[in-house]
C-alpha cells in the first residue's frame, strides 16, 4: 500500500526553496529561528540561512580598547558592533563559540564605515583589528562596504578594499556604497588611472567577478564617480574597470555645476574637466556594465560624460533606469548624434529592461499629471514607442513613480513586435 | 493547434495542447530532441493521473504568461505571501496533493508552479511556533530536550 506523501518526502533542494521564501520575509530572523527548531533536518538546512547575511558597524567597534581575552563580556564591543536589523541581515552574536561555528555560514557581509548612530567620530580606527575580526568569514562571496569618509578616511577605506581579495578567497561580488555631501575639498586623493600601489603589482589572482557601485552625491558635482572608478583601478588594477557590473548614481543639488553654468552662460551640459580643476584620465572603460540606475536631479550631466564605455556603446547593458528628465536630455543628444553619424553603432543593443522614473517630470509636466490621474495611458505608449527605437531588444518597459506602469514586449518568430497590455506593478 | 498525449504513472492517457505541455521544460526538451510531434504517448512515470490533471490545469491557466524578465529587481524580493488569487485557490488542496504537485513541478521542471507550491508551504510555516509547525506537517521532534534547549538559547536573539 502506498504511503501518503508528506513534507518529509520533499528533496532537500525543494525544502531549501521553501525556506528561501521564508528568507525574504520581513521577520526572517524570527521565522527562520523557529523553523530551525522543528527537527534536525530542518536545523541543518536553515542554520546557514540564518547566519548567511551579517552586518558589521565599524564605528561601533571600539578597537583601541579591545581586550582579546574577554570575549565573554556581554559589553564586548565586537558583539554590539554586529547588530540585528529587523527586516534584513544582521544578527548579533552573543557567544564566542556560536560565532566561531557560524562565521563559516556567512556569505554576505556588509560593513558600515560610517557612524550611523551619531556616537562620535572614531579617531584612528585600527585596520589591523578589523582585518582580524573579519578574517573568520572565509566563505563570504559578497561584501558591501559603505562609507562616506566622515569617520574612516578614504585612504583606510580603500586600503581595506585592497585587502579583501586575500582576506576573503571566495569573494565574488564587491559592492562599494558611498554618500558624498559637499565637495571633497583640498586633500582629496588625486585620481590616477595608472595603478601604482602594491595591491596591483602583477595580475590579480582573486576570485572577484563583479564590482557594484552605489554613489549618492549631494551639493557637489559628478567628479566623485570618476574618483571611485580611479580608486578601483588604482586598488585592483586596470582590468578591474571591466568588473564593474552595476552603477547606481544619484546626484542632487549640484551647486558647483549650477554656478559654473550661471557664470559662463553655457547651457550645454558640462564637461567635467572644465570644472574646478579636476583632471581625469579617461583610459578606463566600464565596458561590462550590465545595470545602470542614473538620477541627476538637475539634469546637468549626460551619462556618457560620467561613465565611459568604448565608442559610446553600452554593449553589455541589460537594465537601464533613468529619470524622465535625464532621459529626454540624453535622448535629444543621441538623436543629434545619429543625425550627424547615422552609421554609428546602436548605443544600447542589449537593453531588455528600461525603467523611466517620472517623479520630477509628473510635477513639472501637467499633461503627464493629467494623463496619470485620468488613467489615460497615451503618454506611456508614446514613451514606449520611442524607446523601441533606441532599445531593439527591449522586453520590459516601465514608467512612473512608486506604482509603475509596465508592459512586456515580445517578438514573434517573424521578428514582429508583440506589445502586451500595460499594467501597474 | 497540435496536441500531444501524456501517459501518467497509473497508465492514464491525457491529450494536451503542445503549447500547454511545453510549460514543462522537461517535456519541451524531450519534444525538441524528438524533433516532431510524437504519435505515441509520452510517459510521465513519477506523476499519477490526479496530480497530472492538476498540473495540466495549472499549465492551461498560465499558458499565455510572458516569460519572466531576464533580470528582476534585486531590491524587490518577493514576499512569500505574493501569490496570485487564482493560484491561491488552485493550491487549496489537502497536504498530500500539495506535496505531490510540488514534486511533480520539480520533476517536470515547471519553475513558476514549483515557486507557487513552495510559497504556499512557506506561508503555512510563517507565524507558527516550532510545535505548531510540527503539528501542521506531522513532523517528529527528533531533538533531545537538552539539544532543543541549547538551540533555543543560542537563537533567542533572533526571536526578540
Amino acid at each position: 500500500m502506498a504511503t501518503a506523501t508528506t513534507i518529509e518526502n520533499l528533496p532537500t533542494e525543494v525544502i531549501l526553496k521553501v525556506f528561501g521564501h521564508l528568507d525574504t520575509d520581513r521577520c526572517r530572523l524570527n521565522t527562520l529561528s523557529k523553523t530551525m527548531r522543528v527537527c534536525k533536518r530542518w536545523k541543518d538546512a536553515v542554520e546557514p540561512l540564518l547566519y548567511a547575511r551579517l552586518y558589521l558597524n565599524f564605528c561601533l567597534l571600539d578597537l583601541e580598547d579591545e581586550n582579546d581575552g574577554e570575549d565573554d563580556d556581554v559589553d564586548d564591543p565586537w558583539k554590539t558592533s554586529v547588530s540585528k536589523n529587523h527586516d534584513d541581515l544582521r544578527p548579533h552574536l552573543f557567544h564566542e563559540g556560536l560565532f566561531l561555528r557560524c562565521a563559516g555560514f556567512v556569505r554576505d557581509l556588509a560593513i558600515e564605515f560610517d557612524d550611523v548612530h551619531g556616537s562620535g567620530t572614531i579617531d584612528t580606527p585600527n585596520l589591523t583589528q578589523l582585518i582580524k575580526r573579519t578574517s573568520p568569514f572565509k566563505n563570504i562571496t559578497s561584501l558591501t562596504c559603505k562609507g562616506s569618509g566622515s569617520n574612516v578616511s578614504l585612504k583606510r577605506f580603500w586600503t581595506f578594499l585592497g585587502l579583501t581579495e586575500s582576506l576573503f578567497p571566495q569573494l565574488q561580488c564587491l559592492t562599494i556604497s558611498r554618500v558624498v555631501r559637499g565637495n571633497s575639498g583640498p586633500g582629496a586623493p588625486p585620481v590616477r588611472s595608472n595603478p601604482t600601489n602594491s595591491f596591483t603589482a602583477g595580475k590579480r589572482t582573486g576570485s572577484l567577478k563583479e564590482i557594484k557601485i552605489s554613489l549618492d552625491v549631494f551639493q557637489s558635482d559628478g567628479h566623485h564617480i570618476h574618483e571611485i572608478f580611479g580608486n578601483i583601478v588604482e586598488t585592483f588594477g586596470m582590468e578591474a574597470a571591466g568588473l564593474v557590473s552595476e552603477v547606481d548614481l544619484y546626484l542632487e543639488d549640484t551647486g558647483a555645476v549650477r554656478r559654473h553654468r550661471r557664470q559662463t552662460g553655457n547651457l550645454k551640459y558640462l564637461k567635467l574637466n572644465e570644472e574646478n580643476g579636476h583632471n581625469f584620465e579617461e583610459d578606463w572603460r566600464v565596458n561590462n556594465l550590465r545595470r545602470l540606475k542614473y538620477t541627476d536631479c538637475e539634469g546637468l550631466y549626460l551619462v556618457p560624460d560620467l561613465i565611459f564605455v568604448d565608442g559610446g556603446c553600452f554593449e553589455k547593458l541589460r537594465w537601464l533606469e533613468v529619470s524622465l528628465s535625464n532621459w529626454f536630455i540624453w535622448r535629444d543628444e543621441l538623436k543629434r548624434f545619429f543625425s550627424e553619424s547615422p552609421t554609428s553603432p546602436a548605443p544600447f543593443p542589449n537593453v531588455e529592461i528600461f525603467k523611466l522614473n517620472t517623479r520630477g517630470a509628473v510635477k513639472a509636466n501637467p499633461t503627464i499629471e493629467y494623463w496619470n490621474k485620468s488613467g489615460d495611458n497615451k503618454w506611456f505608449r508614446d514613451l514606449l514607442d520611442e524607446s523601441l527605437i533606441f532599445f531593439p531588444r527591449l522586453r520590459d518597459f516601465r514608467a512612473g513613480t512608486e506604482n509603475m506602469r509596465r508592459c512586456y514586449i515580445e517578438r514573434n518568430p517573424d521578428g514582429e513586435l508583440v506589445i502586451g497590455k500595460d499594467f501597474f506593478c | 493547434m497540435s496536441q500531444i498525449i501524456l501517459l501518467s504513472s497509473d497508465n492514464v492517457e491525457m491529450k494536451v495542447d503542445k503549447e500547454v505541455a511545453e510549460r514543462s521544460i522537461l517535456i519541451k526538451n524531450m519534444l525538441e530532441d524528438v524533433g516532431e510531434t510524437p504519435d505515441q504517448a509520452i510517459p510521465i512515470p513519477n506523476v499519477n493521473e490526479g496530480v497530472l490533471r492538476k498540473v495540466i490545469e495549472w499549465c492551461e491557466h498560465h499558458r499565455n504568461d510572458p516569460p519572466p524578465p531576464a533580470d528582476e529587481d534585486s531590491d524587490s524580493r518577493k514576499k512569500s505571501t505574493d501569490i496570485e488569487e487564482w493560484d491561491q485557490k488552485f493550491m487549496q488542496v489537502d497536504q498530500e496533493m500539495l506535496f505531490e504537485i510540488i514534486l511533480a513541478a520539480n520533476y517536470l521542471d515547471i519553475k513558476p508552479l514549483l515557486d507557487v507550491g513552495c510559497k504556499t508551504v512557506a506561508n503555512m510555516i510563517k507565524g507558527k511556533s516550532p510545535e505548531e509547525i510540527r503539528k501542521t506537517f506531522n513532523i517528529q521532534n527528533d531533538f533531545t530536550p537538552e539539544e532543543e534547549d541549547q538551540i533555543r538559547r543560542e537563537n533567542e536573539w533572533a526571536e526578540e
